[in-house]
């Protein structure tokens, strides 16, 4: 079902009236979500900054969706990552060592390998994802939305009585 | 800018804030559990936890621990506790008690229910067990591995008087000095039969004759000029040549028969070893008790004693677990799967993840007031997750003494501060109450000691991979029952006996180790007792089926050794004989040759001096006619 809601998810974003860049932004907003443990402070940032940004919401949650799903697989390169900063490049160890001292810092979670490479990995792809994620918007509305209604799998797809069901129980959560 | 946005948000934080606050006691109450549960391996209770945000504080009614090893008993159980959390460090993401009370602690109390954990909590734990094997585990290990090792007394001496059959005995017992014997016969066999085909491809007679025939021919009486006798020479010296050479592929050989024969002269020396081998293999077979002193402490009391000292390094093993020791650099752990490695840095503050600065403590062992057992006292320090953060080892001292001189003491020094972790720990009970306590299962032992008390003394010492555990138990004014022993053998009933008859007895246990190595040693006043009786039962009867057992192997050797001399001496000679032929002949060849040199070099010198002087009388005569003319 999982695969369902996030196909359904990128469907529903890429044919709604938001513009192309403000899909990116939620959806480049929406990896950090998704690549880094959900339970971490700074994840309370990124929700606040979904928030009050004029970004899409829908976009954010299908690049939390589909980036959770990702981590899992890229969870040991994340702790590779996580321990070049956190233990290999020394210069780096007395602003680490400053912030395990302050107060709050230590509650991110930013001494955890994980936390950090998913976060320094998130911060990497954080504008590519923005920009590639907004040329597959334009890419879509301009010539594939048409093609996509045409294709027959995606008919099958639509009509199926899963699918029916599945946006049947939706609407009424909604 | 989305404004609505921020009024979601802010809904959101005060409805996750209320949910927080409604359930945040109930969290914080099974985080504590769950800790404790994955310390413990049994269940952790804790009733009415209240979480106080000003000041931060946390109180709860009762804390019960479930006994792992009888879950419907609680290894300790405290009444209403309250400590304050300080909140800097909290800030930071530590757990900084600094001082915490545990009133009417009380040990070995009974649950309402069974505090076992489900089985798919202990089998994820047990898993989490198994990937960490330690000095620990290996010690515990070996230490049940000796005591399974340690042999069972079957000491009956009406099986020793009874008439040994010697026959079958030793048809059971395969011996292995004959068999070694034979094995040296045949080696000396086959060096012979080696020897054998040497003689067969070396053949210096025709040789040898060749050269007696050269000589033969050679006779300088005959020789009447000095070239001839220059020729002659030559020969006689290219005779000596082959003569030489022969002699010395026979000197070569000589030397080798001797090495291979001189080997077996030093299987003579391992017989006695192979006799002693087989007599203890008969000994054994045969079943006769070791009277000796050795092992009989190990053999009584090994199991029981074993037994709580694993159970005391059990303690130790949870506390390395739990409070880990220096590493300088942090190395990159493998198995970290959705959980990541928490790197440390430098604290300033000197606040470690976990700390309780102190804890007082008093209470009374004991489950119900009917039956008040000691009165507790004592107070723990530097309780912490990271040792040397703060620097300061882990001290615990508690007290408990009654009225009736009993007496607990229970002190430990946890040192984890440096790279080489350092643990004492030291329990003391004096004047325990012995009546009506069940003994750990044994053939030997009474299965309950009716009355008596004792003194433990237990230290336990690990310094890094060494260790030093001292077990001493002094026990007094015993009474056993021996009820259940259903007709015991002849040991059984020695044991009985003189345990009956003791009124005091010691034990004292060490056990030392580095790494891998172990060694345990067990010392009772029992054992010295028990020997002597043995000693004395069956001396006599016991010393006169030895001598028969050994008389039988001793018969065995005196034949075997018989045969291999015989065998060795026969094949020495002959493979010697036959060299010896050889290097006789050449010797007497070398003479010849020498004789006959010697004879051509003086008519040769001969020769050379009549002729000298046959041409110095020629030319004198020449010379006289010149002057005359």
């Amino acid at each position: 079902m999982i695969f369902l809601k996030i196909f359904g998810k990128l469907i529903k974003v890429l044919r709604s009236n938001a513009s192309p860049g403000q899909i990116a932004w939620g959806f480049a907003l929406g990896t950090f979500l998704g690549f880094t443990p959900l339970m971490s402070l700074h994840n309370l940032g990124i929700v606040f900054l979904i928030f009050i940004l004029n970004v899409n919401i829908s976009a954010a949650l299908f690049g939390w969706l589909l980036c959770s799903l990702l981590a899992f697989f890229l969870d040991p390169l994340f702790h590779s990552i996580g321990f070049v900063i956190l233990v290999q490049i020394g210069f780096l160890k007395p602003i680490w060592t400053t912030f395990y001292n302050a107060p709050i810092a230590p509650l991110t979670r930013f001494n955890n390998t994980i936390v950090m490479g998913s976060f320094a990995f998130s911060l990497i792809i954080f504008v590519p994802a923005y920009l590639l994620f907004r040329k597959l918007v334009v890419v879509y509305r301009s010539s594939w939305n048409e093609k996509l209604q045409k294709v027959k799998f995606f008919q099958i797809f639509k009509g199926s009585k899963l699918v029916k069901l599945y946006f049947k129980v939706r609407k009424l959560g909604e | 800018m989305r404004w609505k946005g921020i009024i979601t948000f802010v809904i959101l934080i005060i409805i996750i804030g209320i949910i927080s606050t409604i359930f945040i006691d109930r969290w914080v109450e099974s985080g504590l559990e769950k800790t404790g549960q994955a310390i413990v391996g049994a269940r952790v209770d804790i009733d009415g936890l209240d979480l106080g945000l000003s000041p931060l504080s946390i109180e709860w009614q009762r804390l019960q621990v479930t006994d792992p090893a009888h879950t419907m008993k609680n290894v300790v159980e405290t009444g209403r506790t309250a400590f304050k959390l300080n909140v800097p460090a909290l800030l930071r993401k530590r757990i900084v008690i600094d001082e915490m009370t545990l009133a009417d602690v009380r040990s070995g109390t009974d649950r309402t229910f069974d505090g076992a954990l489900p089985k798919k909590a202990v089998k994820k734990e047990s898993k989490k067990k198994k990937d960490q094997p330690g000095l620990f585990d290996k010690v515990k290990g070996k230490l049940d591995q000796q005591i399974d090792r340690l042999p069972v007394m079957q000491f009956d001496m009406s099986q020793v008087k009874r008439k040994m059959n010697l026959d079958s005995l030793f048809a059971l017992v395969d011996l292995k000095m004959a068999n070694r014997v034979d094995s040296v016969k045949t080696d000396i066999q086959a060096t012979s039969e080696k020897w054998d085909q040497f003689y067969h491809s070396f053949q210096p007679e025709e040789d040898l004759k060749s050269i007696r025939a050269e000589f033969a021919s050679i006779e300088p009486e005959k020789i009447k000029t000095l070239p001839e006798l220059y020729d002659a020479l030559k020969k006689v010296q290219s005779a000596q040549k082959k003569l030489n050479t022969i002699s010395e592929t026979v000197q070569t050989k000589q030397k080798e028969i001797k090495t291979d024969f001189d080997r077996f002269s030093s299987y003579s020396k391992s017989v006695n070893g192979w006799f002693r081998e087989d007599y203890q293999k008969v000994l054994q077979k045969a079943k006769l008790p070791d009277l000796s002193v050795t092992n009989i402490g190990n053999i009584l009391f090994g199991g029981t004693v074993v037994r709580q000292v694993n159970k005391y390094i059990g303690y130790v093993q949870t506390v390395r677990k739990y409070m880990p020791k220096k590493s300088d650099k942090p190395k990159k752990e493998k198995k970290v799967r959705m959980t990541g490695q928490t790197i440390y840095f430098a604290d300033y503050h000197r606040w470690p993840s976990f700390l309780i600065k102190k804890i007082h403590l008093s209470g009374q062992t004991g489950s119900s007031g009917q039956n008040p057992g000691l009165m507790l006292q004592g107070e723990a320090q530097g309780i912490t997750s990271q040792p040397w953060v703060t620097g300061q080892p882990t001290l615990i001292d508690i007290v408990g003494k009654k009225a009736d001189q009993r007496a607990i003491s229970m002190n430990a020094s946890l040192d984890h501060t440096t790279e080489i972790s350092r643990d004492r720990f030291q329990i003391r009970f004096q004047n325990v109450s012995l009546n009506n306590v069940e003994i750990q299962k044994s053939i030997y032992l009474p299965q309950k000691i009716q009355k008596g008390k004792a003194d433990i003394d237990c230290v336990v010492q690990f310094e890094e991979e060494k260790y030093t555990i001292r077990f001493d138990v002094l026990s007094r004014g015993l009474a056993f029952d021996f009820s259940e022993i259903q007709s015991p053998n002849q040991f059984e009933k020695i044991v009985r006996d003189v345990i009956q008859h003791m009124d005091m007895i010691t034990i004292q246990t060490t056990i030392r180790g580095d790494g891998d190595d172990l060694t345990l040693k067990m010392d009772s006043n029992i054992d010295e007792r028990i020997s002597q009786e043995l000693k004395r039962i069956g001396a006599k009867a016991l010393a006169d089926a030895q001598n028969r057992i050994k008389e039988r192997i001793q018969k065995i050797r005196q034949e075997k050794e018989k045969e291999l001399e015989q065998l060795y001496q026969e094949k020495r000679g002959q493979i010697e004989g036959i060299i010896e032929k050889y290097e006789k002949e050449i010797e007497t060849q070398k003479m010849i040759v020498l004789g006959k040199i010697e004879k051509i070099q003086k008519d040769i010198d001969n020769k050379k001096a009549k002729e000298e002087e046959q041409l110095k009388n020629k030319a004198k005569g020449v010379l006289d006619d010149i002057l005359k003319k």
